[in-house]
Parts: structure tokens; sequence; C-alpha cells
């Protein structure tokens, strides 16, 4: 794992510094939040939780899945076509190094907004909750972004890089409008609900949703997400292990 | 040294571990190719590389060297790049002059034994070429070796202490510049000679051909230096002796055409 670190280290510099990444995935949830919750409220109608808490979870959601996702596709693809991972082929840093060390920013990257988001609602609406549901929601909603980062590489390794740009954002916005992160699953209709049980993203706010409601860990969200963890980990595999072989075999 | 599409970057890819032959094996340095670069005893500069934005140059001059077990300090790193004067640019606002520049300051980052240049000097102007070329040759004074694949004669001619021709992914010449401009037409000695019967001339060590213009008389010769030896030594009278060789273009063209004529 020669030069882990310091991959890493660069890429997280390089991610904070990006403006893009600021906007979506800082800017946007935490607009959006102040926005909805101003509108609505502290009780939105129909869902019968707290609003204020039931968005924060939506919103930090929503962000972590964005960071996670963004980090990744187009970066890679971009940087696939353009011949900078082949560069670094040729110093000490190995192929694993490079792609793990994509992963690792990702779900580093997911953090900002999580945090953000979360003090935006102790700060502005008071929201409250015992500590360990606090642990539980934060930490759910950021290992929950690992299946995410792993489609980013995915997407990244299957598409050239205007491919990327336009499946990144089809994906970003159908996963987190579909999946409940915009509005509450509860006042959506049928149909799209059970669209929303089918697609990771919803499983992923679920589980903050889950906690912040007092009902603890949804083992079964946990198991749907494991599954599309382990789907997108052999797709990315898959992709990458075809890229290998066009590129340098 | 090769026309384009000869197989120049495909044998640095090879020599690299960025391509698996098809067949045999690639040894650099008593190891495989892959080996050698994951030691970080290799550094490359290869023909395209885009750069990550949101860095300053220095930052990933930087962040390269730390890949290395033993790279060059960063300041006499940027200082012999010509890197030192753009080092808190952003590489996204950087000529493409400085972007070349910077990739060499990534190949030398790690203090290689072995540097593979491919192409280095494309987008160089002359002064900057100039310098490049200066610091490769303080590079190789240290007793390390730099494989570059270029298409400007002059530059292999100028730098280089081998050179290879290669066309149609085969070696068709390998030698000094000198010993390849022999094999592809040689060198000529011409001199004033008004003395009769020049066939003695054909006689003499090393001599491929005589031609006579007026009042002159020009000898090719697969070697020079024993031509002059012998004619001195003959008594032959001469006069205004002149030396010159085919250039390394006319060789290259010469052994690059034949190869194509082969096939």
């Amino acid at each position: 794992m020669n030069g882990f670190w310091s991959y890493l280290s660069l890429e997280t510099r390089r991610t904070l510094r990006n403006g893009r990444y600021l906007v979506f995935t800082l800017g946007f949830p935490a607009g959006f939040y102040l926005l909805f919750t101003m509108l609505y409220g502290k009780e939105a109608s129909g869902t019968g939780y707290n609003f204020d808490t039931i968005y924060m979870v939506s919103m930090a959601a929503y962000g972590a899945l964005g960071a996670a996702l963004n980090s990744n596709s187009v970066a890679l693809a971009t940087e696939r076509a353009g011949g900078w991972s082949r560069q670094l082929r040729v110093t000490p840093l190995g192929p694993m190094a490079y792609v793990l060390g994509k992963m690792a920013t990702a779900v580093l990257m997911a953090l900002p907004a999580l945090v953000l988001v979360s003090l935006l609602g102790v700060l502005l609406h008071h929201v409250q909750m015992p500590l360990s549901d606090w642990g539980i929601f934060l930490a759910a909603t950021w290992i929950g972004t690992i299946p995410f980062a792993l489609l980013g590489i995915l997407m990244g390794y299957a598409l050239d890089p205007q491919s990327a740009q336009g499946g990144m954002m089809i994906v970003y916005f159908g996963l987190s409008i579909l999946g409940g992160m915009w509005f509450p699953y509860q006042i959506m209709p049928h149909a799209m609900q059970v669209m929303a049980r089918i697609l990771p993203s919803y499983h992923f706010a679920a589980l903050g949703w889950n906690a912040t409601s007092g009902q603890g860990i949804g083992w079964g969200n946990v198991a749907i997400l494991a599954a599309y963890t382990l789907l997108f980990a052999l797709g990315a595999m898959r992709a990458y292990r075809r890229d290998e072989a066009r590129q340098y075999a | 040294m090769g026309p384009n599409g000869a197989g120049k970057s495909t044998a640095v890819s090879l020599m690299l571990g960025l391509r698996d032959p098809d067949a045999g094996t690639v040894r650099i340095l008593n190891g495989p190719a892959e080996q050698a670069v994951r030691a970080g005893r290799v550094g490359a500069m290869l023909q395209s590389s885009g750069l990550p934005p949101g860095l300053q140059a220095r930052e990933l001059v930087n962040f390269v060297r730390t890949l290395y077990p033993s790279p060059l300090p960063l300041q006499e790193l940027l200082a012999q790049t010509g890197c030192a004067e753009f080092a808190t640019r952003p590489v996204e606002r950087l000529s493409g002059g400085q972007v070349q520049r910077l990739r060499f300051a990534m190949a030398m980052a790690g203090n290689p034994e072995l540097l593979f240049l491919d192409e280095p000097t494309t987008g160089f102007d002359v002064e900057t070429r100039r310098r490049f070329w200066a610091s490769i040759h303080a590079f190789t004074r240290s007793g390390r070796t730099v494989l570059f694949a270029t298409h400007y004669l002059e530059e292999a001619d100028a730098v280089a202490d081998r050179i290879l021709v290669i066309q149609r992914g085969r070696v068709v010449a390998d030698g000094s510049a000198t010993s390849i401009k022999a094999t592809a037409g040689g060198r000529f000695i011409r001199f004033r000679y008004n003395a009769p019967n020049p066939e003695r001339l054909e006689t003499l060590d090393g001599v491929t051909k005589v031609e006579l213009e007026e009042d002159r008389v020009r000898l090719w010769t697969a070697n020079s230096d024993a031509t002059i030896r012998d004619l001195v030594h003959s008594g032959i009278p001469f006069a205004d002796l002149e030396i010159g060789g085919a250039g390394l273009e006319e060789a290259f063209l010469t052994l690059v055409n034949a190869e194509g004529e082969v096939r």
C-alpha cells in the first residue's frame, strides 16, 4: 500500500478546494435544509415526526451521498482518459493504492456534509435526541456511504468523461429524489414508494430516520445496503479489470 | 529514434511494465519492469499526462516525491528542472512548456537510477530545450542512465551516447551517432588531387568509392581515421583536406527506407 496516505492527503486537499464539491455537497444540502424547514415549520403534514429532525437526516444523507458518488466517478474517468492515472502507474504508487485512495477520499469527504447539516439542526432548530441515537445516526450515515463510493468507482471505470458527467448527475438526482431525501417518503405516491424501496439510497437515509426516531438500527436496511455494497464492489472490480486489460495488457 | 508509428512509445510502455509483451519477457535493472517501478528505481515522463486540477505545481511535485524511498530535496528539484519560477501557480494555469517542465520534475522526483523520456522536448522553445538537456547531462554525469525517444534527429545526434533506430517494431541500427552515420553512407574525405592514376586511391584502407571532381577527389570511407592514416603513409600528394559525413538525417532516412523496401 505504498503511497496510500500521501495520495489520500493529496486528493482530500484537491476536493476541499473544488468549488463544485463545496456547492453540491455542502451548499445545496445546507441551503435546502434551511429553506424547507423554514417553509414547513416544526410539523410537516402527514409525517408524524418532527420535520426539523427528519429533514436534517435527509439533507445530511443527501450531501454525504453526493460527496461519495461525486468524488470518484468523473475524476476517475477524466484521469483515465487524460493519462494521469497512467503517469501515476510509473511511480511506486500501485494501482490498488490508487483505487483505495479514491475510495477513502470519497468516504472521508462525505463527513463534512454530515457534520454541517447536523450542526445546523442543533444550532438553528434545537434538534435534540439521546447521544446514542446521534451516534447511530452519524456512524450509520457515514459508513453507509461506502456502497455509493463504490458506485462512483464503477462509473469512473466504465464510462468516458462525458458520459460519466451526465451519468453521475442522473444517478445522483435519481437516487436522492426517489430515495426520499428531497420529499418525505410518507407523502410519496404509492408507485414512488415502491420504487424507493428498491433503491439503496432509501435504505441509506432510512438508517438515519430510524436512529433519530428512537428505533435504533434498521437491520433490514443494513442487509439491503450490504447486498448493494457487494453488487457495486463486484461491478467496480469488473470494470477495473476490463480497463486494466484494455489499457495495460 | 524512429518515424511515427515505428513503436517508440510501445517500447517505452513495455519497459515500464505498462504493457505486457505478446512474446518474450522484459527485464530492466535486473528484474521485471514492474518490480523496478514499484521499488522507485525508475522515473518516467510519458508523452501525455493530464494533470489533476486544484493543486499548485510544487504540491504536485512534492506528492510524487513522497511516493519514492529516496527523493531529491524539493527546492533542488524545482530549481534543477526550471519549475521554481512557477512553483506556487495552480497547474491548470501553466503554459504548455511549463507543464512539460513540471512533468520532467515529476519524473526526476524520486532520484531514479533509470529515467525514461518519451519525446520530452515537444513544446519547448530553444532556450528551454538547451536548459533541459543541460540538466539531463548533469543527471547522467552522476552515473545514471537516460533513455529517450525522439524524432528530433539533431537532439539524438547532439545528446545520445547510443542510438537505436527502430522501424516497424524492429531495431534497424544500434550504435553511436557516428557509427550509425557510417553504416548508412559513411564519411568522405575530399582533397585537391592532380596526380595521375587515381585508381590507387581505391586501395586505401576503408575506401568504398572514389569520385573525381574537377581538381579534387572525394573518397567515401567506412573508417575515415584509417583511410587518412593510410593516405598519409602512402605518400600520395594531397592538399586542402576536408572530412565530412552523411548527416544523421540522411543516415536515418537511408536506414528507414531500406527497411521499408525489405518489407
